[in-house]
């Protein structure tokens, strides 16, 4: 049956059908010829789509300029890093690549206190001379309203990475920053709910600054399995939500833990900031 | 705010991608065309973004998944050839809220600091919108008690809850045909008793 013989009848649910997504492919086939035949059938269909809104009680409202911004921005950092698909994953040729033995995929680090948490950016810089060695990530805020910057530079091979903080807004006492790398849901790896594995606890001095070295969790010699996007996510990052999965760690899980600070330590530290991290065991 | 939902061919001038369908605006953004984006974030941002702070209670959570539905859209299951780009977006912005108020454990204290903030928010003429607000909730559980019972489920299911056809079939152990048929003829129905032009 040719697509513009369809009954009135048969149109109809055609169309509501398409308003709820169920179409089967047959059906999506003859309704997109028959819309390039009678194009005035795009109004049926925002009738039906906004009948279907206001029934439960969708209610537009436009958020805040910056995130558009914020959102586009992101977008096109995505867009210029080569390391943003599986398919890269595979077949890339970076020599560091090579080096490493293993395929290299993105990096989501989300990195927060409170409201802070910053976004990924440019990354897998080659910060020394021998290709393959150590890759970069680097961190900036997501929001106009935020300040500072993280770098971490990974040593795959080693496990050993190195934290550079500038600029973060300075902490009250007995508060930290905390650095979470987030996993695919399918990663052979020990995480919270969220898929995240803390990665370390700083704190900053007065100026919001930190150079720490890190021994790394086990997930960054595979970094197949670390999530591409989007995750700052965020996720987690509220205090309210970071609570449970930090607490949550199993005893032997394979984390690594920066140097100085002590798991149960930080596990109280985190959920009720207010230890210091840099306290000895 | 409506869009047109498919494509419209046949004109031979090249119009701006501003003037598109969604489903060609989304095949852009497949494509790689970052200017794609902007268009779908400035047409239905304001669905997602209504949505998440009416589940989350909060503009800093709802701005967050905003970002990051907008943001994983090119890499999305969407198929805008067998749906309207609005409903994966509001199924999965319900969805994605559903997650996060699951994972919050103290996500009651959540709500109620999303709640204050909403309420924070100045209307021009609080009475009259309340008057515009209550109209139009009548007149929606009006034409919500025309559908019948199996109706009112099945479209809930299938549009609120955001469940497959195959999904509500086995739960109210159904044929699939049954669900699909019962669904769209509710919408229609709706169509019909909401008004509206058309």
């Amino acid at each position: 049956m040719k697509a513009e013989s369809v009954s009135p009848e048969e149109l109809q649910l055609w169309l509501a059908g398409y308003v709820l997504g169920d179409l089967s492919p047959e059906e999506a086939e003859r309704l997109e010829a028959l819309l390039k035949l009678r194009p005035e059938l795009h109004r049926e269909l925002q009738a039906l789509q906004r009948a279907l809104e206001t029934a439960y009680g969708v209610e537009e409202k436009q958020p805040p300029p910056a995130l558009r911004a914020s959102l586009l921005q992101a977008h096109a950092e995505q867009a210029a890093q080569p390391m943003r698909t599986p398919a890269w994953i595979a077949k890339g040729s970076r020599l560091w690549q090579r080096g490493l033995g293993a395929v290299a995929a993105g990096l989501i680090v989300a990195l927060g206190l409170g409201n802070l948490y910053l976004w990924r950016r440019l990354q897998l810089a080659q910060t020394q001379g021998i290709p393959g060695e150590v890759l970069t990530y680097e961190l900036q805020p997501t929001a106009e309203n935020l300040a500072g910057s993280v770098k971490l530079e990974v040593d795959p091979q080693r496990l050993q990475g190195r934290l550079v903080a500038q600029g973060l807004p300075p902490l009250p006492e007995g508060r930290v920053y905390a650095l979470w790398v987030v996993l695919e849901p399918e990663a052979p790896f020990t995480t919270d709910r969220a898929g995240a594995v803390l990665v370390a606890a700083f704190p900053v001095d007065e100026t919001g600054n930190r150079q720490q070295e890190l021994r790394l969790p086990p997930v960054f010699e595979s970094t197949e399995w670390v999530r591409l996007w989007p995750l700052p996510k965020r996720m987690a990052i509220v205090p309210k939500s970071t609570r449970d999965p930090l607490c949550g760690f199993p005893a032997r899980d394979g984390l690594a833990w920066p140097d100085g600070v002590n798991r149960r330590l930080l596990c109280r530290l985190i959920s009720t900031q207010s230890c210091d991290p840099d306290r000895k065991p | 705010m409506l869009f047109p939902l498919m494509k419209i061919e046949g004109d031979k001038a090249e119009g701006s991608l501003q003037e598109k369908t969604d489903a060609e605006v989304f095949a852009a953004l497949k494509a790689g065309r970052s200017q794609a984006l902007a268009i779908l974030y400035d047409r239905h941002a304001g669905l997602v973004y209504g949505i998440a702070c009416k589940m989350l209670g909060s503009t800093a959570e709802a701005e967050d998944l905003t970002q990051d539905i907008f943001l994983n859209l090119a890499r999305s299951s969407f198929d805008p050839r067998r749906g309207s780009l609005r409903t994966y977006l509001s199924i999965l912005a319900r969805s994605r809220c559903l997650d996060r108020l699951r994972s919050w454990r103290n996500r009651q204290r959540s709500l109620e600091q999303g709640r204050v903030e909403l309420q924070g928010s100045p209307a021009a003429d609080p009475t009259l919108e309340q008057l515009a607000q209550a109209e139009r909730v009548a007149e929606v559980q009006t034409a919500l008690a025309e559908l019948s019972e199996s109706q009112r489920q099945v479209l809930k299911m299938a549009y609120y809850e955001g469940m497959s056809q195959t999904e509500i079939a086995k739960q109210l152990d159904l044929p699939l045909g049954t669900v699909k048929a019962r669904a769209r003829r509710a919408l229609l129905r709706l169509r019909e008793l909401l008004g509206g032009p058309s």
